[in-house]
């Protein structure tokens, strides 16, 4: 930067970036004095009012802004910025409105000319335009921050898409699945790993979960955080767990149960065939949270027992391996019964011998009919008996003897 | 440090650029001469930095541009003693400077002086009287150097000692 005397040509400051040194800057300030003057005056003679502002060099240019008796000339390398225009336009007028006057009466001097105070002002100039070229400069490797940021937000939709599209797939999974569907488990996909939230009554059901969504491929890790909740007291939840152990109960045991729920009593309809599934089904509702009553209107289905009649040798009260067989078919049956179910066993007599051996005789064969049962079958049932001194209806002892020596097997239920 | 700015006038062919370059050693771009009408040389003399312009020779057809003298502390007008319409031209020369810069003190460099001539020295003198302004008359010789750097000298001596007052 040149700050020279305009008529002249004498330099009065110069300021120069260090590795930019000028060579001779006298005569170039002298030059360009000249050289000012000679277009100057050519324009000036072709009656344009207007001065020489600027020269242009191999990509560089000398800005030259001319005030008074002085005028400055920048030598810039490459563009020049509005900014930069302003900027040395302003640091002129400052010199001038500082040293106008030295500057005017400027005499080649240079012990009273205040060159040095110039300087500074102009070292304010040239370290504000390196600012303003620094600030306009822009690295390349600033280019890679945003684009990396971009590359991190896409990978970060990807990842969001990849997770919402997983979380979809579990949560029709879990709909999909009638056991798990009345209960609200809420999924969350993040990274791939599921997180697994809600509530079930039985840890069975938080564990099917955990086992289904192993099944889905993509999943990374599984965070179960079912809770289990014994006190279900959602009316919804109540009903579908009712709902759950009715099907089940009809699927494995050939029942046709109904029920209605309104939320406080359960109303359970349909036949039983057996009591004891009747009994466990009654328990297990009665497990259920939230039903307050049980109206039973089922009913049991006795199924058609066919008589056992089991028949002795003569003065033996032993049960042989084809009446054990027989009997144990009759227990089975029996157990299927209510308690309400009488076993009544009737014995017969060939009339053979004294009357009070055979009566003798026939309770033993009860006794011992009614121990295999309860042994073998673990009867609770009221057994009856009824001992007769005379052969079966319709059977003549001396002629049939083994078939009088007999003991039939009935049912009687106190409630029919 | 002092600065100052010194011009060369004369008629075309009187031997400035010549004068100049005895005087310094390296000029500046003389190319420049014939394309803008000046050329720009620098010379420490003692504390002093001289600029020193050496513009375009007067000719019949192009008169010299005024410009180039603004701002000047003193002239050499640089005559061919072996041409006596440059010697006559000298005074049109102290005028245009005069005009230019009023009181700037001038050298007369007569030059050409190793060649044979018949100017004598009280003509010299005469020249001398004819203006104010002139601190010094003297035959120079670009060729051999003789009375150059003295020319030069004496005008330096003035220019400063003005600066002085």
């Amino acid at each position: 930067m040149l700050f020279i005397h305009k008529e002249s040509g004498l330099l009065l400051a110069k300021v120069q970036k260090e590795q930019e040194a000028l060579q001779d800057a006298d005569m170039l300030a002298s030059m360009m004095t000249a050289i000012r003057s000679f277009v100057n005056d050519w324009v000036e003679a072709n009656n344009t009012n207007s001065e020489l502002g600027e020269i242009e060099y191999g990509g560089n240019k000398i800005i030259i802004e001319a005030s008074g008796y002085s005028y400055l000339a920048v030598i810039v390398e490459g563009a020049a910025y509005a900014k930069t225009y302003t900027k040395i336009r302003n640091t002129l007028e400052n010199i001038i409105l500082e040293y106008g006057k030295e500057i005017k009466e400027f005499t080649g001097d240079f012990q009273i000319f205040p060159n040095k105070a110039l300087e500074e002002e102009l070292n304010l100039l040239i370290n504000n335009n390196n600012k303003i070229q620094k600030k306009k400069k822009i690295h390349p490797l600033i280019f890679i921050f945003p684009l990396l940021f971009l590359v991190w937000l896409s990978y970060l939709f990807y990842q969001d898409y990849k997770d919402e599209t997983l979380a979809k797939q579990i949560q029709i999974l879990l709909q999909e699945t009638p056991s798990l569907t009345s209960f609200r488990i809420d999924v969350d996909v993040d990274d791939a790993v599921a997180t697994l939230k809600g509530s079930v009554p039985f840890e069975y059901y938080k564990n099917k979960t955990q086992k289904l969504l192993k099944s889905i491929q993509g999943v990374k890790d599984i965070h179960n955080d079912i809770i289990i909740i014994a006190t279900l007291t959602d009316p919804m939840q109540v009903s579908s767990n009712i709902a759950y152990l009715i099907r089940g109960v009809n699927l494995n045991n050939n029942t046709n149960l109904t029920y209605s729920f309104d939320y406080n009593t359960l109303t359970l309809k349909g036949n039983f065939k057996d009591y004891k599934i009747k009994k466990r089904v009654l328990q297990e509702i009665s497990r259920i949270q939230g039903v307050q009553t049980l109206q039973d209107e089922t009913k049991m289905l006795i199924p058609p027992f066919k008589d056992v009649n089991i028949y002795f040798d003569t003065a033996s009260s032993a049960l042989d391996s084809s009446t054990q067989a027989e009997l144990l078919k009759a227990s089975q049956a029996i157990q299927g019964l209510d308690n309400n179910t009488t076993i009544k066993l009737s014995a017969y007599s060939d009339m053979i011998g004294n009357i009070n051996l055979n009566r003798k005789l026939a309770k033993k064969r009860v006794q011992n009919i009614e121990n295999f049962l309860r042994k073998q079958g673990a009867l609770s049932n009221t057994v009856i008996s009824q001992i007769f001194e005379t052969p079966p209806p319709g059977i003549d002892a001396q002629k049939e003897p083994n078939k009088a020596r007999k003991i039939t097997l009935t049912l009687q239920n106190k409630s029919n | 440090m002092l600065s100052y700015k010194i011009v060369l006038v004369g008629n075309f062919g009187a031997g400035k650029t010549s004068l100049i370059r005895r005087f310094v050693e390296n000029s500046f771009s003389q190319e420049y001469l014939s394309t803008i009408g000046v050329s720009i040389s620098k010379k420490t003399i003692k504390n002093a930095r001289v600029m020193i312009w050496d513009i375009e020779g007067h000719t019949e057809f192009k008169p010299i541009f005024k410009q180039y003298l603004l701002g000047a502390k003193g002239f050499i007008v640089v005559a061919d003693l072996l041409r006596q319409e440059s010697i006559i031209d000298i005074h049109n020369h102290i005028k245009l400077c005069n005009e230019v810069i009023k009181g700037a003190p001038l050298c007369i460099a007569l030059n050409k002086s190793d060649m044979p001539h018949t100017l004598e020295d009280k003509e010299l003198q005469i020249i001398k009287n004819s203006s104010e302004l002139i601190i010094e008359v003297l035959k120079t010789s670009a060729k051999n150097g003789d009375a150059v750097e003295e020319l030069f000298l004496k005008l330096d001596k003035k220019i400063k000692d003005n600066m002085s007052k």
